[in-house]
């Protein structure tokens, strides 16, 4: 097995583990934050205007990490720092 | 930079002028001109057709965005003397703009670029030091750090507080980091995966799927945009959070609440 073989074949396997975290702890935190709106406007209707902002703010600083996560993997994949 | 190994190929790198230490990227210059232009072009053209009595609906949706960030700032920054109106408003349509432009056909958006984003992070976390310096004072936006877990001066100084102050110094350090690349990889992956749906999928399915990943790329942009503003002012509401003093501040708010009521009444006599 070639050096740069073994270095791109290890980066594969790096992006396929930071794209699966990623979305796993994406998808757990989303729903954390998603199950909560609906209960809180399931009690209170009245607040589902400001519920429905913050819950967009939970979701966009959620989805900060995954999508940096997903970046870092198209670079591995796509344009390797690390071959020669 | 980047290449896609297959049969179409995707390039990302930037045209760029200059050497170090001064190199620009060409295309982003010329999109945040652009930017620019397009938000000169649309206040000019909201300002001839003002209308305070039956406004018309472009008017309406910027006066009710407008409304919504000042209240976002009221409620957030209290009755603090922090001129962060314009400047997170001014953010705020300059980032949303720049995103949407990025999903038209030609153009390219200006936060497609790490530097934009870098540099707009690194405005927000200047002004965040300055106002807290200045409510705080120096000394006092050191001593900050070191009283993260027991808020009161006269606690007991031991080695806890030294860990919690680095603790406290990583994640403070860690905002412009986070606040750029949040943006500028949501952005930079959107345009990407744009590029991608069109090359890789047959001609079929790719409007599809190109369309139903625009729409999630206009929704994208709303939600960034507003998440760059509203960290900005909650990092300075937190950063200017001045618990202790309290005399001081009872009589400034006096003085800053009574304005408006004396202004009222004297038009009302």
């Amino acid at each position: 097995m070639t050096d740069r073989g073994l270095i791109l074949g290890l980066s594969t396997v790096a992006a396929g583990l930071m794209l699966g975290l990623g979305a796993l702890g994406a998808g757990i935190g989303d729903g954390l934050v998603s199950s909560r709106t609906v209960e809180g406007t399931a009690r209170q209707p009245e607040a589902r205007g400001s519920l429905l902002t913050l819950m967009f703010i939970g979701v966009g600083l959620i989805e900060a990490l995954p999508i940096i996560a997903l970046g870092i993997a198209l670079l591995l994949l796509f344009a390797n720092p690390l071959q020669k | 930079m980047r290449l896609l190994a297959s049969s179409g190929q995707i390039d990302t790198t930037h045209p760029t002028a200059g050497n170090w230490p001064i190199q620009v990227n060409l295309d982003t210059i010329y999109n945040t001109a652009i930017v620019c232009g397009l938000m000169i072009g649309l206040a000019v053209f909201l300002r001839s057709r003002y209308r305070e009595r039956n406004p018309g609906k472009f008017q309406v949706a910027l006066e009710s965005i407008v409304d919504f960030l000042q209240g976002l700032i009221k409620d957030t920054l209290g009755t603090k003397p922090i001129p962060i109106g314009p400047i997170a408003i001014s953010l705020f349509f300059f980032i949303l703009v720049s995103n949407l432009l990025g999903l038209l056909p030609i153009f390219k958006s200006p936060t497609n670029d790490i530097n934009t984003t870098l540099g707009l992070a690194l405005f927000s976390i200047f002004l965040l030091h300055y106002y807290s310096i200045r409510f705080r004072s120096f000394p006092g936006y050191i001593k900050h750090y070191f009283s993260i877990v027991q808020p009161r001066w006269t606690g007991p100084w031991g080695w806890t507080r030294v860990v919690f102050a680095f603790l406290e110094a990583i994640q403070e350090a860690s905002r412009p980091i986070t606040l750029s690349f949040r943006l500028y990889f949501n952005i930079f992956v959107g345009e990407l995966m744009v590029a991608l749906i069109i090359t890789l999928l047959p001609a079929i399915v790719a409007p599809f799927f190109g369309a139903v990943w625009l729409l999630f790329s206009i929704f994208v942009s709303l939600v960034q945009a507003f998440i760059f503003t509203m960290l900005t002012i909650a990092y300075i509401a937190m950063g200017t959070d001045v618990e202790h003093e309290e005399e001081g501040h009872g009589e400034a708010e006096e003085e800053r609440r009574g304005v408006p009521v004396t202004t009222t009444e004297a038009a009302a006599a």
